[in-house]
């Protein structure tokens, strides 16, 4: 019997020095917008949208951390945007103004993007001035994202656009939306023939925008509708035709963020204030468990923080983190709720965010990546496909 | 990987290849001891890895020894060497000197089982002190059992009281408990590893319906549930090791106690898995399946199990309040945590 083969690669991590100042910092800056009044912690975790905090932050240099200090980012490294990320998300502070542009849309203007669409968009995002949303699922593309039909035509100019997106965060307020389109038709190459495009959400014709309410109650996800909307030639990011391989090399980023298992911390923490020294030993063991899981999944975590750091891509890695990370969150609220009936908690802030929770609980292991898919990347990874 | 770190591994896989002959393992289920391995590995000088070179030994860190722990656990070795190691590293430490030969280990976590009872010199005790001492084996009087390896074991009642001039004081933390939990999840950590291999290999090779198993959705699914598994335990493991050594997050007796807790509970799914799609050749001595889920079912158990190390959790959650969870979690210094 030789050494086992090794299929996975999670190295022990360190945040770099220095990480310290920085939680110092994001503390004291929340602290302060707490105070004056700007944001309130809702119950319903870091998802809410706050555009004066978001400036707040930017202001802060906390947005797009890592880009050239020309466009607006402040050369700060992958390890230390996580350290802010996992600040932010752990005092449950509303983010979701700048999230998608500070995690995704940005770094994939800085790679892809022209010279002009980096001056263009860039330094305002860092600054928390400028919302963007995600365009890729649609009505009959949800997990199967290649499948798309979402058309964009060649016009005068630019392109012309037909079709529709659904699931689209905050698509009644961004001011625009990067969305994965058909810029060739559908051939025997499923990911061949698609592109980027930026779309002006507020100053484009032939766009309407349908409200869709989610099951904890809010309006967050719409259906956003394309009846021949133009896209000028300056927005189309990256190549036409490249559209898959853009997307998909930035899962791994988008993937193993520690929102894929801090998103109901502030339960965790409140039930934690609730009890105390008299609380059972059965009490005691379920936040334990909650806990050691947790603190686990954050190595795991940091671990891929700091290959991609290293300028790895560890996609399966990832995958196996936001799978973990979301099956922990699901289980969090029914921990939580066997403690709370035991120790006859009756808190009544505990017991808001518990069944707030809980209706948000299904969407974790679905957004992002379902956890049938992730596995079967992992799968992939481990070579039995 | 350090050159250290490589040329310590590459003598351990060669002694750990040789113990792990099935005529070893057909030895160890009949309650004898492999002497002849054993001396291999004490004439490799691994049982004294730890110690410092002025006192005989190689004098690396704490990490190192681990990653040796840790191959042990992918061979499924049936020796007791993670124990002597840190019994002879910890009574060192204490200014004393160890007897020779293999060692068990009595800590303040967990049940108070030793494996080999009969072939131990001696058994290193912790005190309530933080102290540490030592008692011939042949002093100790304990129930004879076999843990889930089918190893020999001896079951106390309690912690033996150590002879006068055979205890000292430890220089510094982590306490006894808190190491051996560490190095038992990196050994679980190890057979977990090796378990995913061999479950890759049987689902790649084993056909039915006319396709490998692993062509199936399901046994993929599968698969992928106990990878994660086993990479976490992986991580975590390794992450506590690096935080009670170095330059890491020194809060060593909270980061061990989330590895350890976390290991012994993951022992269930990456079992429970690994049977279920070697199916019945699995459930069988024919194959080697069993030397690494029995051992798991073994060290969940050893130096605390899930329970124990969950309690240690949720006391340090509870104390450190609400506000100074999160600080906790990630180490931080701000927290005023007591060191």
């Amino acid at each position: 019997m030789k050494a086992p083969t090794v299929h996975l690669r999670f190295l022990p991590a360190a945040l770099p020095e220095g990480a310290e100042n920085l939680r110092t910092d994001v503390r004291e800056l929340l602290e302060e917008t707490r105070a004056g009044g700007i944001w309130l912690p809702d119950g319903l975790s870091w998802w809410g949208r706050n555009p004066a905090l978001s400036r707040a932050l930017g202001d802060a240099g906390f947005i797009g951390m890592t880009w050239p200090r020309e466009y607006g980012g402040s050369e700060r490294s992958y390890l230390e945007r996580y350290v802010v990320t996992e600040e932010l998300l752990a005092a449950c502070a509303p983010t979701a103004f700048h999230w998608f542009a500070d995690r995704q849309i940005g770094p994939s203007i800085l790679r892809y993007g022209t010279e002009e669409q980096k001056q263009r968009f860039l330094p305002p995002i860092a600054r928390g001035e400028l919302s963007f949303a995600v365009g890729m699922s649609e009505p009959d593309s949800g997990s199967d994202l290649a499948s798309i039909r979402t058309r964009a035509e060649r016009v005068d100019g630019g392109w012309r656009l037909n079709g529709s997106k659904i699931w689209t965060s905050y698509a009644h307020e961004a001011e625009y939306c990067v969305a994965l389109v058909r810029t060739e038709p559908k051939s025997d190459q499923r990911h061949a023939g698609m592109s980027q495009v930026i779309i002006d959400l507020k100053n484009s014709d032939g766009i309407t925008v349908r409200p869709i309410i989610d099951l904890p109650g809010r309006h967050d996800f719409n259906e956003v509708f394309f009846e021949d909307t133009f896209v000028p030639d300056d927005c189309l990011l990256g190549n036409s035709g490249d559209g898959w391989a853009q997307v998909t090399s930035e899962l791994a980023y988008e993937r193993s963020g520690p929102e894929r298992f801090l998103t109901n911390f502030h339960l965790l923490r409140a039930l934690v204030d609730v009890l105390d020294g008299s609380a059972s030993s059965a009490a005691r063991s379920e936040v334990g468990l909650l806990v050691s899981r947790l603190w686990a999944l954050r190595a795991a975590s940091v671990s891929v923080a700091a290959a991609l750091e290293a300028g790895e891509t560890p996609n399966v890695e990832s995958a196996l983190v936001k799978d973990l990370g979301t099956n922990f969150q699901q289980e969090v609220p029914e921990i939580v709720r066997r403690v709370v009936a035991d120790e006859e908690v009756s808190d009544q802030a505990v017991l808001d965010i518990l069944r707030q929770v809980i209706l948000a609980a299904p969407s974790y292991t679905i957004q992002g990546g379902a956890t049938e898919i992730l596995r079967g990347i992992v799968a992939r990874g481990l070579r039995l496909r | 990987m350090s050159k250290m770190r490589q040329l310590l591994l590459d003598t351990a896989v060669r002694l750990f290849e040789a113990a792990s002959a099935d005529e070893v393992f057909e030895a160890v289920e009949e309650g004898r001891f492999p002497e002849s391995h054993w001396r291999a590995i004490e004439d490799n000088g691994l049982v004294d890895m730890l110690l410092p070179e002025e006192a005989g030994g190689a004098g690396v860190d704490f990490g190192d020894a681990m990653a040796v722990g840790r191959t042990a656990g992918a061979f499924a070795l049936p020796l007791p060497l993670v124990e002597t190691m840190i019994g002879r590293w910890l009574l060192a430490d204490a200014g004393l000197e160890a007897p020779a030969g293999p060692l068990g280990m009595v800590t303040a976590a967990g049940r108070l089982e030793v494996a080999w009872p009969d072939n131990v010199a001696a058994l290193v005790v912790s005190d309530a002190r933080g102290g540490v001492g030592w008692v011939a084996a042949g002093e100790v009087e304990s129930e004879r059992g076999t843990n889930s390896a089918g190893e020999p074991v001896g079951r106390l009642r309690e912690p033996p009281p150590i002879p006068p001039g055979q205890s000292g004081d430890l220089s510094s933390e982590p306490s006894p408990s808190t190491v051996m939990a560490v190095a038992r999840s990196a050994m679980i950590a190890g057979a977990m590893e090796r378990i995913l291999d061999l479950t890759i290999e049987h689902v790649q090779g084993r056909v039915q319906f006319g396709r490998p198993l692993a062509r199936f959705q399901a046994v993929q699914q599968l698969v992928a549930i106990m990878a994660s598994h086993a990479a976490v335990v992986g991580v975590a493991s390794d992450t506590a090791v690096e935080s009670t050594h170095g330059e890491g997050d020194r809060n060593a007796a909270f980061a061990v106690a989330c590895a350890k807790a976390r290991a012994s509970e993951a022992c269930y799914e990456v079992t429970r898995i690994a049977h279920q799609l070697h199916g019945a050749i699995g459930y069988t001595r024919e194959h080697d399946l069993h030397r690494f889920t029995r051992r798991l079912w073994a060290w969940r158990d050893a130096d605390g199990d899930e329970g124990y190390w969950q309690q240690r959790v949720g006391e340090m959650a509870l104390r450190s309040g609400g506000a100074g969870l999160w600080p906790l979690l990630v180490g931080a210094r701000s927290a005023g945590l007591e060191r």
